[in-house]
C-alpha cells in the first residue's frame, strides 16, 4: 500500500471515529466499548473516559472533555504529532530519531503509569 | 597487512621518513604528486585496501577522496614525520573500529555523517589539530555504498519504528498489560538503536508491534465477546 493511500485510509478512520463519536453520547448508549479493566477490579484505567473525551471535544465542550480524562486533554496535541510522525517515519528520519530518545519514552510510559495509579488514589 | 600510498609534493624527504617508519608489514609507497599520479598507482592494487596520505597542499584530496572511497589522510603541514605516522595509524584504526571512536559515536547520535580518515590538516597556526573531524559530509568507508545515495538526510540507517503512539494508543483503549509490554519494547527500540545496535532494535520493533496487535486482539475480543454476554443478561 502507498504512503498517499495509507495516509487516505488513516484521515478516513479518524473521520469516521469522529462522526461516530460526534453522534452518539457514550452515557447513553450501552454497546460501545468498555474498559476491561475497570469492568474487571473497578479500577480506572489511564484511559478510562477516553470517549467521552472525544464526544465532549467534539462537542467543544472542554468543560466536559477535561472532567472526561485531563490527561488525555492535555496529551492530545502530543498524540496526534506521534502518530503523524510515525507514518511520516521515512520522510523524515532525523526527526523521528530526535523526537524518540530513550529518555522520551521512558518518561512518556512513566507517566502514563503514574497517572493511571494516580487518578484511582486521587479519585479523578 | 595494509597498502599505503604516499602522495608527496616538492621535497619528498618527510614522505619518506613516514615510510621508513612503518613496518615491513604494510605495503607503502611514495609517489610524487603530478598530473600522472593516479595513473601511477598500481591499476592491479584492490583499491578497496589502498590507504592514500596526501603530503601536500590541501587541494589534492577532493580529487582523491572519491576514488579511495574517504581513506584519505591529509597531513598537516607542520608535523614531524613521527607524529605524521601516528595521524595515518590512528586514520586505519578508527575507520577499522568506528565503534571505539567517541567521534563517530557523536556523528551518529546527531545524525552526521563522518569519516574516519579524515584528520584535519592545512592548518597555518602551528597548533597541534584536535581530532575533530573537519568535514563529515564524505561517506564512512565502511558502508555499503547504495546506502548514501538511498537517504537523503545523513542518517546512515534510519530507526526502526517504536510503535510508542500506537502502543500508548492500545493501553489507554485496549489492554492495559499488553500494552505497557509493548512500551518498554518501543523503548528498548531506541535505547537499542542509540547503543549501535541496529539489528537489536528492529528486533525489538517487531516484538512491540507484536504485543500491539495482541493488545488490540485482546480488546476486541473483550468486548465482541465479553460485554454483549453481560448486555444480555447471561450468568445472571
Amino acid at each position: 500500500m502507498g504512503q498517499l493511500t495509507r495516509r487516505i485510509a488513516w484521515i478516513a478512520l479518524v473521520a469516521a471515529v469522529c462522526v461516530l463519536y460526534f453522534c452518539i453520547d457514550p452515557l447513553r448508549v450501552s454497546w460501545l466499548p468498555r474498559c476491561p479493566l475497570r469492568m474487571a477490579t473497578g479500577w480506572l484505567c489511564p484511559g478510562c473516559g477516553s470517549q467521552r473525551l472525544l464526544h465532549a471535544l467534539l462537542h467543544g465542550d472542554f468543560a466536559a472533555a477535561w472532567h472526561a480524562n485531563p490527561f488525555l486533554l492535555l496529551a492530545l496535541p502530543g498524540i496526534l504529532f506521534l502518530g503523524w510522525l510515525e507514518l511520516s517515519r521515512r520522510r523524515h528520519p532525523v526527526l523521528y530519531m530526535r523526537v524518540y530518545s530513550t529518555p522520551f519514552i521512558i518518561a512518556a510510559g512513566v507517566a502514563l503509569v503514574a497517572w493511571g495509579i494516580g487518578r484511582n488514589i486521587m479519585g479523578i | 597487512m595494509t597498502d599505503i600510498i604516499i602522495l608527496t609534493s616538492g621535497d619528498a624527504q618527510r614522505a619518506h621518513d613516514i615510510a621508513g617508519l612503518f613496518e615491513g608489514g604494510n605495503r607503502i609507497r611514495v609517489v610524487a604528486l603530478t598530473d600522472e599520479t593516479l595513473s601511477a598507482i598500481d591499476p592491479a592494487m584492490p583499491l578497496e585496501e589502498v590507504w592514500l596520505v596526501i603530503d601536500s597542499p590541501e587541494e589534492a584530496a577532493p580529487s582523491f577522496k572519491e576514488r579511495f572511497g574517504g581513506r584519505v589522510v591529509t597531513l598537516a603541514p607542520h608535523r614531524t614525520a613521527p607524529e605524521a605516522a601516528a595521524d595515518i595509524i590512528a586514520a586505519i584504526r578508527g575507520a577499522a573500529a568506528p565503534d571505539n571512536d567517541p567521534d563517530a559515536a557523536w556523528a551518529k547520535t546527531l545524525g552526521l555523517k563522518y569519516e574516519p580518515g579524515r584528520i584535519p590538516g592545512g592548518e597555518t597556526s602551528g597548533q597541534t589539530p584536535p581530532p575533530i573531524p573537519q568535514e563529515i559530509s564524505a561517506a564512512a568507508p565502511e558502508q555499503p555504498q547504495g546506502s548514501h545515495t538511498a537517504n537523503p538526510h545523513g542518517v546512515e540507517e534510519p530507526m526502526p519504528p517504536t510503535y510508542l503512539v500506537w502502543s500508548v494508543v492500545m493501553t489507554v483503549l485496549c489492554c492495559l498489560p499488553a500494552g505497557v509490554v509493548a512500551i518498554v519494547f518501543s523503548s528498548m527500540v531506541s535505547s537499542k538503536y542509540y547503543a549501535g545496535d541496529i539489528e537489536g532494535a528492529k528486533r525489538c520493533s517487531r516484538r512491540a508491534e507484536i504485543w500491539i496487535i495482541a493488545s488490540f486482539v485482546a480488546g476486541v475480543l473483550w468486548n465482541t465477546l465479553y460485554i454483549p454476554m453481560v448486555i444480555a443478561g447471561w450468568g445472571n
